[in-house]
């Protein structure tokens, strides 16, 4: 059976179809949460988020346009969430302990994997606010650079850039931390 | 005479030091639009006549920290130039410091040039008949011998706008924030305008304001505390001329071209 | 086996080559837009760990949502729900009278919708014309609320200080909501324009939002001096 488009489920949505959203819920609840709890570190801030994020799309879908692509309105709004959170919170810079719950409940990783991860998640909880979110646009949501600069405001080349050096800072952390 | 070669000799090594290296864009001639997006430095775009197709030039000079200007011969390291549908897009590197990256531009006249300039600089925009669209920070804009129209963004600088002729369906519209806005049109020119200056400003016109309200020192070059916003038309109106000011003047004069 | 001449080349290339343009290249080069890596050991080197990073990056289990959270986003789908039908109840005992109203409406007066008048102009031109005549006309709540979506979703200043304007008219009808652009918003002359606004309304409601403003960093002076004149006349 084809999926339904992001594109048609925000359409019934702005027709006043609330069970749509429902089914965005669904297909984006998992990535969103995990996006939120990778930047800000913290499990009830990134539940409120999650909520957030629906409440707007919702509230917004009547100036959501079906001639665009729905998943780049979906991600800004995922992203401006983010953008609001710290400024409310001003909590900009590293994060003094990153939330590692959220490697917890997984009992599929292998001893070396799992130590791998807490590595990984300490290591992005030492850059900077922008740098969390951007570079989880980029891996986790996958979005383009084209969808990052319009996000930022910056121009898509500076978007390449801006992964380029969170990657590499990443990578610098985790070399000081052992890795 | 040695003397005479010795003082040749440096004047052409500053000379050479500090006049463009051109590089050749004759291959984008097809493009319709240009955007330019800098983020420190003075961008001078001159139109040329579409029919001298040698004329489609970039020149680069860099500013560095120390503030000292040289020209660049490697453009590719400084500045991005990239075509896609017909628009081409040239895009100069994130500065470090306060280094700045200077763009001379010549392009053929019929082209229509946007610019954005992130940060700061002047904008010097010569003679280009299909419009300009500007969006600058800090730094003035000036415009001589636009043609069709311009939209025009402004922080923190006075905008001069002087247009050669004017498409009669499209709207003009200057908005700055701290300076003055001079326009210069064509005398048989038509237009509604809407005139905003919140301080320190007053409106001058050479042409015959039709207003049904009063504009306060209309004329009188005296600065008003109260803002002054307004309705008005020249010449019975017609599209819009929006002028906005935060802070200055609003001069609205006959060109002499 | 390069020639010396290759190497130098290379080397010069590498050389001349700035952090900025390094980046780019190294981008290109990981997603696979540029096939062919710059020839110099320590970009191959930087690649090949930056790709396991992001290899590992994208290893990392995603955390399941808790189902107290699906639960509560149920909720708000019911309320959400139970909004529309409420207001469908009680305005369906008014809905024949005004059926009748809204058939002799829709004869003789053409249904005009600006919203979809506007999405198909193309042009800075033509938009901001459009809005400026808007000024001749009386317009709805609705043509309210997608102006104030509009201030939001358009790029260019000169179009949303020309809706700003225009809505200026209309200061009664602007909610907080609309004042929650005063946040997301950066362009200078636009934030003054939205102050202008806030300066002619009971802006003791947008406090939060005025000292936000005011705290931002990197804010332009003049644009923080307003905020904070309109801030300490309360």
């Amino acid at each position: 059976m084809t999926e339904i488009t992001d594109e048609i489920l925000l359409d019934r949505l702005k027709k006043g179809d609330v069970h749509s959203l429902g089914v965005l819920y669904e297909r984006y609840k998992t990535l969103f949460f995990n996006f939120f709890l990778r930047i800000t570190g913290d499990y009830d801030a990134s539940n409120d988020l999650l909520m957030e994020t629906f409440d707007r799309i919702y509230k917004y879908s009547s100036s959501y346009k079906p001639i665009k692509k729905a998943r780049p309105w979906i991600y800004q709004i995922a992203s401006n969430l983010t953008k609001d959170y710290f400024k409310k919170s001003k909590r900009t810079k590293a994060l003094e302990e990153m939330n590692l719950e959220i490697l917890d409940d997984n009992h599929e990783f292998l001893d070396d994997g799992e130590y791998r991860n807490r590595q990984l998640m300490s290591a992005m909880g030492q850059l900077n606010a922008r740098e969390r979110s951007i570079i989880n646009m980029y891996y986790l949501l996958e979005m383009s650079y084209e969808e990052i600069s319009g996000n930022e405001n910056i121009s898509v080349n500076n978007a390449r850039i801006l992964v380029c050096r969170a990657l590499k800072k990443l990578k610098k952390l985790l070399k000081n931390s052992g890795i | 005479m040695k003397t005479i070669k010795y003082i040749l000799s440096i004047l052409s090594v500053v000379y050479y030091q500090n006049t463009f290296s051109q590089i050749d864009l004759s291959v984008y001639k097809h493009v319709e639009r240009i955007h330019v997006t800098s983020y420190w430095g003075n961008i001078n775009a001159v139109g040329t006549f579409s029919g001298n197709e040698k004329e489609f030039t970039l020149g680069v000079t860099h500013t560095n920290n120390s503030n000292i200007t040289k020209r660049v011969d490697d453009v590719i390291n400084y500045v991005s130039i990239e075509e896609k549908n017909k628009i081409l897009y040239i895009e100069t590197r994130l500065p470090s410091g306060f280094e700045s990256i200077n763009l001379d531009l010549k392009i053929p006249e019929d082209i229509l040039l946007e610019i954005k300039l992130i940060r700061g600089g002047e904008i010097f925009v010569d003679n280009f008949n299909n419009g300009v669209e500007i969006n600058s920070l800090n730094g003035s804009v000036k415009l001589d011998r636009i043609g069709e129209y311009a939209i025009v963004n402004a922080t923190n600088g006075e905008i001069v706008a002087n247009f050669k002729h004017l498409n009669k369906n499209k709207p003009v519209s200057l908005i700055t924030m701290n300076g003055g806005v001079t326009i210069e049109l064509p005398e048989n020119c038509r237009r509604e305008l809407r005139l905003i200056s919140r301080k320190n400003g007053y409106i001058e016109s050479d042409f015959k304001i039709e207003s049904s309200q009063k504009i306060a020192n209309l004329n009188k070059k005296k600065y008003s505390k109260e803002a002054i916003i307004s309705t008005a038309k020249i010449n019975g109106g017609g599209a819009l001329l929006f002028l906005s000011t935060e802070n200055g003047p609003i001069a609205i004069k006959k060109s002499k071209i | 086996m390069q020639s010396i001449k290759e190497v130098k080349e290379t080397i010069k290339k590498f050389w001349n080559m700035n952090e900025d343009q390094f980046d780019k290249e190294m981008m290109d080069y990981i997603d696979g837009v540029s096939k062919k890596a710059i020839d110099n050991e320590h970009f191959k080197e930087e690649a090949k760990e930056l790709r396991q990073l992001l290899s590992d990056l994208k290893d990392i289990p995603l955390k399941k949502v808790e189902t107290n959270i699906d639960e509560e986003f149920k909720r708000r789908i019911v309320k959400k729900t139970s909004k529309k039908q409420r207001s469908v109840r009680r305005i369906w005992p008014y809905f024949a009278a005004a059926a009748s109203i809204l058939i002799v409406f829709f004869i003789f007066i053409r249904d005009r919708s600006f919203e979809s008048d506007y999405q198909k102009l193309k042009t800075n031109t033509d938009k901001l014309g459009f809005i400026y005549n808007l000024n001749q006309e009386q317009l709805s709540s609705n043509d309210i609320n997608w102006l104030k979506n509009e201030i939001k979703n358009e790029n260019n200043p000169n179009i949303k200080v020309t809706i700003l304007d225009l809505l200026s008219n209309y200061e009664s009808k602007l909610d907080k909501e609309f004042f929650n652009a005063l946040e997301v918003e950066t362009t200078p002359t636009v934030l003054m324009a939205l102050l202008n606004i806030v300066e002619n309304s009971n802006h003791v409601e947008y406090e939060e939002e005025l000292l936000a403003l005011s705290e931002r960093k990197g804010l332009d002076i003049t644009v923080r001096q307003k905020a904070d004149e309109i801030l300490s006349i309360q």
